[in-house]
């Protein structure tokens, strides 16, 4: 009885979680801004690129600086 | 619906032993040299179980010994210039190695061509890792750099016995004795250019250069590493007071598996 009761609030955890990030993603979500922007008109999609294009290359660099504070913090605090 | 949901659940549990695998690592010493790519973390899934795989597995590992390669002159390399000046470091016994770790607003670093890499730490090695003709050096210093992308590059400096060294001096009255434990607050200035060899400009470092690992696990490779022509000196005193603290903390020398080794000099 307890492993169901167990397994019945993982699973309401998971499907929490996976609702919050549905909508999360909808509201967020660059491609779900393209379809409404593309209705508006032709230009709106190089813009749209240029903001994906930026968007990546702010993640890009910020995946840079956690791998170079990951290591810093590592080098200071073992003999690497 | 419930395929997703499945997938959300293997998810949360990949991401919780993912952060188990990045919070701990086991302990290594250098009496299982040998064994640091088996060593095993029975509490990780199979892929994560061998966290020093690479120690054992990898083809660009580090030490090596420099008579071993053919070592190609090639005087259009990178120029190396040191560029520390002066600092408030931490004087870190970190349980491997005697270490000073920059502060965090250091500035220095070690200029590749046009690029600067931030110095992190410097630390110690007895005997010296690097090895020529199997021939091992008293010790050896080595100083780590890390660049914007996490991309280390490590100055090392072959410590001869000789002359006592002052810098040298400094590091060994103010670092701790336990293990783990740091001296942040000695308030000590300290310049680390001192420790490079007298009579050559830290403007333009004569180098061997080849590319290989960390000489601790994890063994990780993409470490570039630069080696001195010339070496330092430390009286037979201090070198005892180095192995009052550690002794024997090198890794030996690694294969080259078809690496060359350049130089500028």
């Amino acid at each position: 009885m307890r492993i169901k009761l167990f397994l019945l609030a993982v699973l309401s955890l998971s499907v929490s979680c996976f609702a919050e990030s549905e909508r999360n993603q909808s509201e967020s979500s660059p491609e779900a801004g393209q379809t409404k922007n593309i209705s508006t008109g032709n230009k709106q999609p190089t813009r749209i690129e240029a903001g994906k294009k930026e968007a990546e290359s702010q993640s890009s660099q910020e995946t840079s600086l956690d791998k170079k504070s990951l290591m810093i913090d590592y080098c200071r605090k073992h003999t690497c | 619906m419930q395929t997703k949901i499945v997938a959300n659940l293997v998810s949360i549990i990949f991401t919780s032993y993912v952060s188990v695998a990045i919070s701990a690592a086991p302990h290594w010493s250098y009496d299982e040299e040998p064994d640091w790519g088996a060593l095993e973390d029975v509490t990780r899934p199979v892929p994560l179980r061998y966290p020093y795989a690479e120690c054992g597995i990898g083809q660009h590992q580090s030490p090596v010994d420099l008579a071993d390669a053919s070592i190609v002159d090639s005087r259009s390399l990178n120029k190396l210039a040191a560029k520390y000046g002066t600092d408030t470091p931490t004087f870190f016994n970190t349980g491997h190695a005697i270490q000073v770790n920059t502060s965090k607003g250091f500035t220095g670093g070690l200029k590749v061509g046009k690029e600067l890499l931030p110095l992190v730490q410097l630390h110690f090695h007895e005997p010296s890792e690097h090895v020529s003709g199997g021939r091992k050096f008293p010790a050896e210093l080595h100083f780590v750099h890390i660049n914007k992308d996490g991309r280390i590059a490590v100055l090392g400096v072959v410590i001869d016995i000789g002359k006592e060294n002052a810098a040298f001096q400094t590091i060994l009255d103010n670092m701790p004795h336990h293990e783990g434990e740091a001296n942040s607050t000695s308030g000590i200035r300290f310049n680390p250019e001192k420790l490079l060899p007298s009579g050559m400009s830290a403007a333009n470092l004569k180098y061997l250069t080849l590319a290989g690992s960390l000489t601790t696990p994890p063994c990780s490779e993409g470490v570039q590493w630069y080696i001195l022509k010339k070496s330092i000196t430390i009286s037979a005193a201090q070198l005892e007071q180095l192995k009052s603290f550690y002794h024997n903390n090198a890794r030996s020398a690694q294969d080259l598996h078809e690496r060359s080794i350049l130089s500028n000099y």
